[in-house]
């Protein structure tokens, strides 16, 4: 098993037909470990979530991306998450007419198939999601209502943090999943990613406030601009870009570039 | 309620032979002919109502060939409420009609209510699904051997399956057409679930083309309230061309289903007449074409009377190279004050070769209404296909479900199981 969760090299990638957006991207995340990204808006962050997940709107130009060793970018969307990688939208997708528990409930059998273990009957299913939403403080009538259709920002992120405690991924990337919540609601996210921080899993958390950083600490922290890692740090990073923003930095890296 | 044997074989000829004579006493060969006339009378070319579906002119070959082998099986489940509902053949009905009424009687296992219903239909067949101008009803009337008249006496409960077979001709290649009604007439207070099935009952083979013609016919009295499911899902070899003409008295309700999902050819058209204060009409409708399918809807709903609702909701799930055609008309007369009408059409294309023809109509005369429709025609959503398939769900079972989901809204409406299997699988069959 690889010691390495994932390890980017030198990414390039655009939108399809479009302009670069991520421009030379190095990073490594080590199993085990809780990395976070922060960086100005468009810096690159939400893109570099889509590539990671595989969405189709966007191409990879040139670089590596390997995942436990293997090459990420050679699987497609959903054999990604069936191995274990798993994003939590800045904006979960309303599905209307798709009853939240089935959807659910469908999602971990399609990673239960893929991992060879057995299918989740429905009352089985029904045992463990009502665990897993009391951990995100969601009631049970949440699994009959549409995919978050109708769902309050706050309950679409908690839906997202109880897909995640459902299929225990191996690689979470949270894509701003702090952005607009409040102290509870942070706190639910924050645990959530706290409850899959163990040896074998690695998380990703991608942010422009260092606010969920007082719920998790992550072991890196790297700093995301004009497409590229212009810094890395310890958690200690957070606390300092929150103090002094992201310009000394930025100033810093373009002098570096220049010299 | 009254039982008719579990399994009816019918084995009729064409009309005027034996099945015809049969029921003479129902139909008379006066009426009969006076039908025939009517169809020839008719216009078989493209009329402005047929402009999308060209299935007139091949209405016209089709009658004079020899009706195949048929089966229908009828399912009548126990009435709760006080009263009996009669479930009839139109052979038993026309037996019961016949000078020796008596042994008939005893025969059928009827009762002085049997010949009652069987009364109502002979005089009322043909008078809610006009058949001037109306080729196919026209030579259904002509021509019809096999028929099942549901009659629910005031303030009586039940529940009526029939589940309509269809066989191609045992003897001859070639096409062929048989022709089938059902006919529910309800009295003040009745309380009604009706499913009817179209399935074909061999699987469909080159060259032996057969068409159904099938006429529903809904009489509702006064506060009757009316459940009717109404499921097509004939082989792709066959064409379906049927109609439903409901009449509602005051009060009465209606709640319709219609899933039109096989055939190579379907129309199915539904008209109802709003003809008491306060009526309501809830019509849902789901339609899914594949391959090189033509999938017509046709609504006429007219309001006749004030203080009526009626709202029809139709959702058209397309893909290979089929066409989905929706025309939904809605006419207002001038005296039907307070009216509320809503209709809506979304449609799916889920291929290039799809297409979706929608056309409301709304023809108002009376100012005092409130109405709204809406006809869209979209390709699934790939934000919501990307987040299924970020979850680990195939991007066939990403589709599978959206489409599922789209039909869903109509399918959440149906009780009936087998309509609901048979749904599934042409939802399958939509996506290839």
């Amino acid at each position: 098993m690889s010691e390495m969760m994932l390890e980017i090299k030198d990414l390039h990638a655009r939108v399809v037909d479009g302009a670069e957006i991520i421009k030379g991207l190095s990073l490594s995340i080590p199993r085990g470990e809780v990395h976070a990204i922060m960086g100005p808006n468009g810096s690159g962050k939400s893109t570099l979530s889509y590539v990671l997940a595989g969405h189709e709107g966007y191409e990879v130009t040139s670089g590596s991306v390997m995942y436990q060793g293997r090459d990420l970018l050679a699987m497609s969307v959903d054999e990604r998450a069936r191995e274990g990688v798993f994003l939590a939208f800045q904006y979960p997708v309303e599905i209307p007419g798709v009853q939240n528990g089935y959807f659910l409930r469908s999602i971990l059998n399609a990673r239960r198939t893929h991992a060879g273990e057995a299918e989740l009957n429905p009352v089985e299913f029904m045992k463990r999601a009502k665990a897993a939403l009391q951990t995100v403080n969601l009631s049970p009538e949440m699994l009959k209502r549409s995919v978050n259709e109708g769902f309050s920002g706050g309950e679409k992120k908690r839906n997202e943090v109880l897909q995640m405690a459902l299929l225990e991924p191996t690689l979470s990337i949270l894509d701003e999943t702090d952005s607009g919540l409040d102290i509870d609601a942070l706190r639910v996210v924050g645990q959530g990613v706290e409850a899959l921080k163990t040896a074998e899993r690695s998380s990703l958390i991608i942010t422009h406030f260092p606010r969920l950083l007082d719920y998790v600490t992550p072991h890196k922290v790297h700093v995301l601009n004009a497409g590229r890692v212009i810094h890395s740090g310890g958690p200690e990073l957070a606390r300092e870009l929150d103090e002094r923003g992201y310009e000394w930095l930025i100033k810093g890296a373009e002098e570096g570039a220049e010299a | 309620m009254r039982r008719p044997s579990p399994n009816v074989d019918f084995k009729p000829s064409i009309g005027g032979g034996e099945g015809a004579v049969k029921l003479t006493s129902l139909l008379s060969p006066a009426r009969r002919a006076e039908a025939l006339s009517r169809f020839e009378g008719a216009s078989l070319g493209r009329t402005e109502a047929w402009w999308y579906t060209p299935l007139g002119e091949r209405l016209a070959p089709q009658y004079v060939i020899s009706s195949p082998e048929r089966t229908h099986q009828l399912n009548a489940h126990e009435s709760e409420g006080e009263g009996e509902v009669q479930v009839l053949t139109f052979e038993e009905a026309a037996r019961l009609l016949t000078s020796n009424a008596q042994s008939a009687q005893s025969e059928v296992g009827g009762s002085a209510q049997a010949l009652k219903a069987a009364q109502a239909a002979s005089a009322q067949l043909g008078s809610l699904a006009s058949e001037e101008g109306e080729a196919h009803c026209a030579l259904n009337t002509a021509h019809v051997t096999e028929g099942v008249i549901l009659y629910a006496p005031a303030h009586t409960k039940g529940a009526l399956e029939v589940s309509w077979r269809l066989c191609k001709p045992a003897s001859s290649a070639g096409a062929s057409a048989q022709l089938s009604r059902l006919f529910v007439l309800c009295e003040e207070g009745a309380q009604l679930e009706v499913t009817e099935r179209f399935e074909s009952f061999e699987s469909a083979q080159e060259g032996s083309e057969t068409l159904s013609n099938h006429v529903t016919e809904l009489s509702l009295g006064e506060g009757v309230q009316l459940t009717y499911t109404r499921t097509q899902a004939l082989n792709m070899g066959d064409m379906h061309v049927g109609r439903v003409a409901a009449r509602l008295e005051a009060g009465a309700q209606l709640k319709g289903v219609t899933l039109n999902l096989g055939a190579a050819l379907s129309r199915v058209e539904l008209e109802a007449e709003l003809v008491g204060e306060g009526a309501d009409l809830s019509l849902a409708g789901a339609f899914t074409g594949s391959a090189k399918q033509h999938l017509d809807q046709h609504l006429t709903i007219k309001h006749m009377s004030p203080r009526c609702t009626s709202s029809q909701r139709f959702k058209g799930l397309v893909g290979g190279e089929a066409r989905g055609v929706f025309t939904g008309k809605v006419y207002v007369a001038e005296g039907a004050s307070s009216t509320q009408a809503f209709q809506s059409n979304p449609n799916l294309l889920l291929t290039e070769g799809a297409r979706a023809v929608t056309r409301p109509q709304l023809e108002i005369y009376n100012d005092d209404v409130e109405c709204s429709h809406g006809a869209t025609v979209g390709q699934l959503d790939e934000q919501a296909l990307f987040y299924l398939r970020a979850r680990g769900l195939t991007k066939e079972a990403s589709e599978r479900l959206l489409a599922e989901a789209f039909v869903g809204e109509v399918t959440l409406e149906v009780s009936d199981e087998r309509s609901l299997e048979l749904a599934r699988v042409a939802v399958a069959r939509t996506l290839g």
